[in-house]
């Protein structure tokens, strides 16, 4: 299978064609391979059922939480209910 | 004396006072100050998940959301975008369309941007959102929002968190006057005669978070608060007597002994 995507510079050792990163919450977060919102939120431990989700500006409906995949250089908002006024 | 409850956008409420999340000393004294207050709205802000400390205990855990309906607020937003975004993930986590719409103009005061407020709720209101905008004490800004669409109007008491009291009393009663949309004095309060005040004036309902959660007794204050406002409506319904300039006596001038 040929990568249109390019390995970043001065990696070698170790390196994973398939690893990809992406903004969650404002902060830079790698991970391994592009991977579903439901797998996402199960490797952060966050129930789905609580949370609100923002994928490149728009939002994610929760029944699209399985075929919505993250994927290299995406920005992810997850947002929960919090006390306010 | 029979009054109607509390309807906003064809939902009723049986009170009239609703009541914030935030700053309660604990999750449990917030549950008992929302049991004490009689609210069945409370508001709830937006906010990213804390991803490195997954052992805090979810706010839900301490609202029973089958009797006390979510306000998803979209405090500390300063533009239309962003308030807009925020009330869609807002929509998205409760899965309800009412929105308190805040779009911040000072940090100092918090005071509302009104321009950008009614342009946030024409567009809220045009995808399908019931928004309950808060809004400057102004009888102009309130016309313009429920023209907007907007499905309460809530003008401030005063400064959000400044326990001031009702500033400007006047433009409260002429906002009720104008309004066909119920009026919600929404932050200011400090104690309960300002709620009672406010529900006086003829607000429909009042909102507080602070005057609850910072009280040094949260849930006795949440009582005071729930009495305050049905003692406001009620002296509000029943006309009050008009002011004079000297006393009037109560008990008869005929009759006195020795005259």
């Amino acid at each position: 299978m040929k990568r249109t995507r390019c390995g970043r510079a001065g990696q070698t050792e170790g390196y994973n064609p398939f690893a990809v990163e992406i903004t969650l919450n404002g902060e830079t977060y790698p991970i391994e391979a592009p991977l579903s919102v439901v797998e996402l939120l199960a490797r952060l431990s966050i129930d789905p059922r609580r949370v609100a989700i923002e994928h490149n500006l728009a939002i994610v409906r929760r029944h699209a939480f399985p075929e919505t995949v993250v994927r290299d250089g995406d920005r992810i908002e997850i947002v929960n209910f919090v006390g306010g006024g | 004396m029979v009054d109607s409850p509390l309807t906003i956008a064809g939902r009723t409420f049986r009170s009239r006072l609703i009541v914030g999340t935030g700053k309660y000393p604990s999750h449990e004294i917030m549950r008992q100050a929302h049991q004490a207050s009689g609210a069945d709205m409370v508001t709830v802000a937006v906010r990213r998940v804390n991803l490195t400390d997954r052992t805090q205990e979810s706010l839900l855990d301490y609202i029973d959301t089958t009797a006390i309906t979510l306000l998803p607020n979209t405090a500390g937003c300063y533009t239309v975008e962003d308030a807009v975004r925020t009330a869609r993930l807002g929509r998205e986590a409760g899965l309800s369309h009412w929105v308190k719409l805040e779009v911040i103009g000072d940090e100092r005061t918090l005071f509302p941007d009104n321009e950008a407020l009614i342009a946030a709720t024409r567009i809220l209101v045009a995808e399908g959102f019931v928004v309950l905008p808060y809004t400057n004490d102004d009888p102009i800004a309130c016309r313009k929002l429920e023209e907007a669409g907007a499905a309460a109007v809530m003008p401030l008491g005063a400064p959000i968190g400044s326990g001031l009291g009702i500033q400007n009393p006047n433009n409260i009663r002429i906002i009720r006057e104008f309004s066909k949309v119920p009026v919600i004095v929404d932050a200011g309060v400090g104690t309960a005669s300002d709620a009672a005040f406010a529900m006086e004036l003829g607000a429909d309902a009042v909102l507080m978070n602070t005057a609850i959660a910072g009280a040094q007794h949260p849930v006795a204050m949440a009582e005071a608060m729930r009495h305050a406002v049905i003692a406001g409506r009620l002296a509000y319904l029943s006309g009050r007597i008009p002011r004079k300039m000297y006393a009037t006596a109560s008990s008869p001038v005929e009759g006195m002994v020795g005259r």
